[in-house]
C-alpha cells in the first residue's frame, strides 16, 4: 500500500472512530437520561423552601442569643453585602449570570486539559450545580452523580431566577465552625450581620466553602489568607474591584471574633443541648426551631472564663510549666473547673469545664467526680452542730487519733501539717481544717449521719459509708458542691440546680418553664452556726488568700485538698452566689510546685474564686447573711471555749442557738496547763 | 443508491466538500454555536424536567432534612396541643376535682389566682384547710405578688405552687394522696333507697346505730369515715339508714346515707377509708348494739 493509501486509511479510521464515539456518547446520554429520570429527585417549589427550617435558638437569661442550632438563618440577597456576592461569583463561577446551569466553556477547557498530560483539571461545577449537589447529593464522586447534578442544575435554571439560585446557594453553603449560610458565618467569624461585611471579610468568607476545615481561619490563618488572596485576585480579574482595592483588602487586618467569646458558654451550652436532647430528642432540637431561655449569665460566664484562664496560668507558673506545653497537651497540664449557682433559685449562672473547650470538651464542672477533701467537712460539721451537746464553742482536742475499723486496718488520719495543736473549739477546728477533730466527730456521729446531710444538700454522687468520708474521700462534681453549699448560703433552703428557664416552640408557645421552689432541707439556726464558722475560714482560716486578694464582702467557704494533692478545691458563697472551684490534673498526678511542695485548695483554687467573685460582685453593697431569730453571738477563748473579752488573745466570736451559753472561765482554768491537757473541757456550757 | 466507501483521497476530499456534507456540517456547527450562545439544549432539558418534577421522588439530603423538620414540627405540635388542651380544661374547671382528674403524672397546668380562689371556696372546709389555711390565702392575695397557680402531679401527689411573676414559688402545697381521693370522690346523690343502689340488706344499719358506733371511735378515725358531714346536711331530709359496702374492697369505699324528706327518699354516697370502717364494725360488734330494725318502707325487708 502506497503512502496516500495509508493516509486515507488513517483518516478513515479517525473518522469512523470519532463518528462511532459521537454516536455512542449521544446514545448513552439519551439512554442514561431516560434510565436515570426516575432517580432524579424532586426539586422543592418554591426553592426558598430549603431555607424554611427554623433554627433552635438558645438565649442567655439576660436575653442575648448565644447559640443557633440547625435550621437555616437565611437572608435575602439584598441583605447580604454586595462585596460578598461578587466575591462568591468571582471565585466560584464568574459566568454565573450568563450560563444556564452548565458552563460549557469551562467544561470544554477542562476536557482539553484532561487530554493534555500532566495538566491539572480545573473544577467545572457552576454555582447551580453546586447548589444541586448541596441539596440532593452526597459527596461521592461518580459519573452518575455528576450527570444527575447537571440535569437538576438545568431544571433549577429553567424554573428559577439567577437571584433566587444565588440566594439559595449562599444560604445553604457550609462555612465551617457549624455555620451554615452566610448569616451564621458572618456572625460566627466577625460577630456582625452579613450585610455589614467589608471587602476583606467578604473575600475571606467567600473562600471558605471550598474547604471549610482546611481554610478555617481560627486554625489555619495562613491558608485562609492565601485563599483570600485568590478570591481577591479573581474579583480583580473579573473586574469587580481594582488591583489596588484587592491589595488594600488583603493588607487590611481581619477583626475575627475571638473564638473563646463565641464559645464562652460552650461547656454550659453543651450541657443545655444534652438536656434538651434527652427531653425532646435530637430531631426536635436540631429541626424543631425551639427557643430556649437558659440560666446563663453572659457577663458572669465571661468573668468565670477569665478567672479560670488567669488561675490556670498562675498554676502553670507555680508548677514551672512552659506556656507552649500548657497550650498543647491538655492531660499534661493542670485543669481548672468552675461552677456558679444562684443561691436563691438554683439557677446555674456560669460554668467553665476546663481550660480550653476546643482542646477538651470534657466538662469537669459537671461530669468530674473528684474527692473534695476537707471541702466535705461542712456536711460533717452541720451534722455535729445539729446533734445535741455540740456547739461551735465545744472543745475537742487536736491529737493523734487512731480509729479501729472493723475488717480493715486502723484509721489514723493526719493533719495537714502533721502537727497537733491540742484543745480547741470546733469553730477553730473548722477554720484550720483539723483532720483529727473531724475524725473524732465522725466517730461520734457515724458516717450515715454525715451522708444524710450531704444528700439533703443535694450531693447525689455515690458516697461510701466509711469514717474517712469526714475527710472527703468520696467524689463529687464542682456543680454538686456549689449547689450543696448554696443550701448553707440560703439558710437551709435547697433549690435544685437547673439550666433552663423556659422552652418555647417556633411560634412562642411554651413547652416548659421552670418553677423556682425551695425545700427546707436543713435547720436554719444550725446552718447559720455553720455559715459563721465558714466565714472564719475565709476571714482568718485556710482561705485567707481571698481577703488578701481584696475580696471584702461577707463570704464563707471551705478549702479542700485530697490525698497527694490530686485535687485542690475551694467552694464558697456570698448570700447571693455559690461558687465551687476545682483544680487538678485529669489523671494520676498531684499538684506540686517547682520545689515539690504540694499545692493546696487555699493556694490554687481560692485565688481563682476571689478573682471571679471580685468581678461578679463588683459594685454590690455588702450584704450580710440573714441571722435567724434567737441566734446570739459570744466571744470565747478558741482553746477553752470559756467566755472571754473581745480583743483578748485567742478570742473568737461564735454564733450560738438559744440555750447555748458558754461559761466564764473557772478558777481552775488558771491551773497548770499540763493538768488541763488530760481533761476535755465542755466549755460550751450546759449543752 | 448504494453507498460505497471513498476509495482514494480525492474521493474523500470530494465527498467532504460536497453540498450535502457541507450542509450537514453547517447545520451541526450552527447547532453547536446556537447551543453555546442560547443554551437551547439545557433550556429544553430543564423545561422537560420541570414538567415531570411532581412525579419524581422526594429524595436527597434536603428532603431528608425537610422530613426531619416535619417530624419535629409534628412532635412539638403534639406536645403543645396536649398542653393547650390541658390548659383549656384547667381554665374550664369548675372544681378542684376536675383539675385532679385530668392531670396525668408529670403533667402540669397553670391557672390564675382568682380561679384558684374560686376552686378553693368550693372545697369542703375540712379539706380546704388541709390544703392551705384561709388566712394564708388571704395574706398571699393581699401581698399582690401571686400571679399564677401551677399544678403538677408527681406520682400520687399533687403539688400546687402559688408563684410570682418571676416563677418563684411563694407557697408550695403538697396535697397527699388521701386528700386527693377526698377531693376527687365528690358527693353523689341519687333518688331511691339504698337497696336500689346496690347495698345488700345485711349491710344496712339504722342511722342511730351507725352514729352510736361512730361516736365511740377516736376523732381521727371518725374523720376517715365521715369526713364531710356537711354533704349530708346539705342534701336535706332526715337521715334514716346507712349502707356499707362489702369488706375488703379497696382502700377507699363508698358509704350510702339514706335520707327521707317525707315525700321521697334519696341516697348520698360518700367516700370512707376501709380500715376506719373496719374499726367501726369492730366497735359495733364489741358494743353488741342492736338498734331498732327499720324496715325498708318500699320492700319491707329488714336489714
Amino acid at each position: 500500500m502506497n503512502r496516500r493509501g495509508r493516509l486515507i486509511r488513517r483518516i478513515r479510521m479517525v473518522f469512523y472512530t470519532l463518528a462511532g464515539l459521537a454516536a455512542f456518547s449521544f446514545l448513552t446520554a439519551v439512554v442514561s437520561f431516560f434510565v436515570l429520570l426516575d432517580q432524579l429527585p424532586r426539586v422543592p417549589e418554591p426553592l426558598s423552601r430549603i431555607i424554611e427550617r427554623p433554627p433552635t435558638e438558645i438565649y442567655a437569661a439576660t436575653g442575648e442569643r448565644v447559640l443557633v442550632l440547625g435550621g437555616r438563618e437565611a437572608v435575602p440577597l439584598n441583605r447580604i453585602s454586595p462585596r460578598f456576592v461578587e466575591a462568591v461569583v468571582a471565585v466560584e463561577d464568574h459566568r454565573f449570570w450568563s450560563h444556564h446551569g452548565i458552563d460549557k466553556i469551562r467544561l470544554t477547557r477542562a476536557f482539553l486539559d484532561g487530554l493534555a498530560p500532566h495538566r491539572r483539571v480545573r473544577g467545572t461545577s457552576t454555582i447551580t450545580q453546586q447548589l444541586a449537589k448541596n441539596l440532593f447529593f452526597s459527596l461521592d464522586r461518580s459519573l452518575k452523580r455528576k450527570f444527575l447534578e447537571i440535569l437538576v442544575a438545568c431544571q433549577i435554571e429553567s424554573r428559577y431566577s439567577k437571584e433566587e439560585i444565588l440566594q439559595a446557594y449562599i444560604n445553604n453553603t457550609s462555612f465551617g465552625v457549624n455555620a451554615l449560610g452566610i448569616e451564621q458565618a458572618s456572625r460566627s467569624f466577625f460577630g456582625k450581620p452579613a450585610s455589614d461585611l467589608n471587602l476583606a471579610e467578604a473575600s475571606l468568607l467567600a473562600g471558605l466553602p471550598q474547604s471549610p476545615s482546611g481554610y478555617n481561619p481560627y486554625r489555619h490563618m495562613d491558608r485562609a489568607k492565601r485563599r483570600q488572596r485568590t478570591v481577591l485576585g479573581r474579583m480583580a480579574a473579573v473586574g469587580y474591584i481594582t488591583p489596588k482595592e484587592s491589595d488594600e483588602a488583603f493588607e487590611s487586618p481581619l477583626d475575627l471574633r475571638p473564638r473563646q467569646a463565641s464559645g464562652g458558654g460552650s461547656y454550659f451550652l453543651d450541657k443545655v443541648i444534652r438536656d434538651l436532647e434527652e427531653r425532646y430528642g435530637p430531631e426536635v432540637v436540631y429541626n424543631g426551631g425551639l427557643r430556649v431561655t437558659t440560666t446563663l449569665d453572659i457577663q458572669l460566664q465571661r468573668w468565670a472564663a477569665e478567672a479560670v484562664e488567669k488561675g490556670a496560668g498562675r498554676l502553670d507558673r507555680e508548677i514551672g510549666l512552659l506556656q507552649t506545653n500548657a497550650a498543647e497537651n491538655q492531660t499534661a497540664v493542670p485543669q481548672v473547673a468552675l461552677a456558679a449557682v444562684d443561691v436563691n433559685s438554683g439557677a446555674v449562672k456560669a460554668v467553665v469545664g476546663g481550660r480550653d473547650y476546643f482542646k477538651s470538651e470534657y466538662n469537669r464542672a459537671v461530669q468530674n467526680n473528684r474527692q473534695p477533701g476537707s471541702g466535705f467537712k461542712p456536711f460533717l460539721y452541720y451534722a455535729a452542730l445539729d446533734s445535741p451537746g455540740i456547739t461551735p464553742a465545744t472543745v475537742f482536742t487536736d491529737k493523734k487519733v487512731t480509729i479501729p475499723v472493723r475488717g480493715a486496718p486502723d484509721w489514723t488520719p493526719d493533719n495537714f501539717g502533721r502537727e497537733h495543736a491540742g484543745p480547741m473549739i470546733l469553730k477553730r477546728a473548722l477554720m484550720n481544717s483539723v483532720n483529727s477533730i473531724a475524725a473524732q466527730l465522725i466517730v461520734e456521729l457515724k458516717p450515715a449521719g454525715v451522708i444524710e446531710t450531704a444528700r439533703k444538700c443535694g450531693i447525689s454522687s455515690p458516697l461510701a459509708e466509711v469514717y474517712s468520708i469526714a475527710l472527703g474521700t468520696s467524689g463529687a462534681s464542682p456543680l454538686e458542691m456549689a449547689s450543696a453549699f448554696g443550701v448553707f448560703a440560703s439558710g437551709g433552703v435547697r433549690h435544685e440546680p437547673f439550666w433552663i428557664w423556659r422552652v418555647e416552640d417556633a411560634y412562642g408557645r411554651a413547652l416548659e418553664e421552670h418553677i423556682v421552689s425551695g425545700e427546707n432541707a436543713l435547720n436554719p439556726e444550725t446552718v447559720f452556726q455553720l455559715v459563721d464558722m465558714l466565714r472564719g475560714v475565709v476571714d482568718r482560716g485556710t482561705a485567707q488568700a481571698i481577703r488578701t486578694m481584696g475580696f471584702s464582702l461577707p463570704a464563707a467557704g471551705k478549702t479542700g485538698t485530697s490525698n497527694d494533692y490530686m485535687d485542690a478545691w475551694f467552694t464558697g458563697f456570698t448570700p447571693g452566689l455559690s461558687v465551687s472551684i476545682w483544680t487538678g490534673y485529669d489523671a494520676g498526678k498531684g499538684l506540686r510546685d517547682r520545689n515539690g511542695v504540694g499545692i493546696t485548695g487555699g493556694r490554687a483554687a481560692a485565688p481563682i474564686w476571689a478573682d471571679f467573685m471580685i468581678k461578679a460582685t463588683g459594685g454590690e453593697p455588702a450584704r450580710e447573711f440573714t441571722v435567724p431569730p434567737g441566734i446570739h453571738f459570744e466571744t470565747v477563748d478558741d482553746r477553752t471555749g470559756y467566755l472571754t473579752e473581745e480583743g483578748s488573745p485567742n478570742a473568737l466570736r461564735v454564733a450560738l442557738k438559744p440555750g447555748q451559753n458558754p461559761e466564764p472561765a473557772p478558777p481552775a482554768f488558771y491551773a497548770p496547763a499540763a493538768e488541763r491537757e488530760n481533761e476535755r473541757p465542755s466549755a460550751a456550757g450546759p449543752d | 443508491m448504494d453507498w460505497c466507501e471513498p476509495r482514494d483521497f480525492s474521493d474523500w476530499f470530494g465527498r467532504f466538500f460536497s453540498l450535502r456534507s457541507l450542509t450537514f456540517i453547517l447545520i451541526v456547527a450552527l447547532l453547536v454555536i446556537f447551543e453555546f450562545r442560547f443554551d437551547w439544549m439545557e433550556k429544553a432539558l430543564g423545561s422537560y424536567l420541570s414538567t415531570t418534577n411532581r412525579q419524581r421522588p422526594e429524595t436527597g439530603e434536603i428532603w431528608e432534612t425537610a422530613h426531619d423538620t416535619e417530624q419535629a414540627r409534628n412532635s412539638l405540635n403534639e406536645i403543645t396541643v396536649d398542653r393547650e388542651t390541658l390548659q383549656r380544661n384547667a381554665r374550664g374547671a369548675v372544681d378542684l376535682a376536675d383539675i385532679i382528674s385530668f392531670i396525668a403524672e408529670n403533667q402540669s397546668v397553670m391557672i390564675s389566682p382568682e380561679h384558684f380562689r374560686s376552686l378553693y371556696m368550693k372545697l369542703p372546709r375540712s379539706i380546704a384547710s388541709k390544703i392551705i389555711a384561709p388566712n394564708d390565702l388571704l395574706r398571699l392575695l393581699g401581698e399582690g405578688e401571686w400571679e399564677r397557680t401551677y399544678f403538677r402531679k408527681y406520682g400520687n401527689q399533687l403539688s400546687i405552687y402559688l408563684i410570682d411573676g418571676s416563677n418563684r414559688a411563694l407557697c408550695e402545697i403538697a396535697v397527699p394522696d388521701s386528700t386527693l381521693v377526698q377531693i376527687e370522690r365528690r358527693r353523689i346523690v341519687f333518688s331511691g333507697s339504698l337497696e336500689e343502689w346496690g347495698f345488700a340488706p345485711e349491710r344496712i344499719r339504722p342511722a342511730n346505730r351507725f352514729f352510736s358506733s361512730l361516736g365511740s371511735l377516736p376523732e381521727d378515725v371518725r374523720a376517715e369515715i365521715l369526713a364531710r358531714p356537711e354533704d349530708i346536711l346539705s342534701a336535706g331530709g332526715r337521715l334514716v339508714r346507712v349502707g356499707f359496702p362489702p369488706q375488703g374492697q379497696a382502700e377507699w369505699v363508698d358509704i350510702g346515707f339514706e335520707l327521707d324528706d317525707g315525700s321521697q327518699r334519696q341516697v348520698v354516697i360518700l367516700p370512707a377509708r376501709e380500715w376506719a370502717l373496719g374499726r367501726l364494725r369492730t366497735a359495733e360488734e364489741s358494743a353488741a348494739l342492736s338498734g331498732p330494725v327499720i324496715r325498708n318502707p318500699e320492700t319491707g325487708i329488714e336489714p
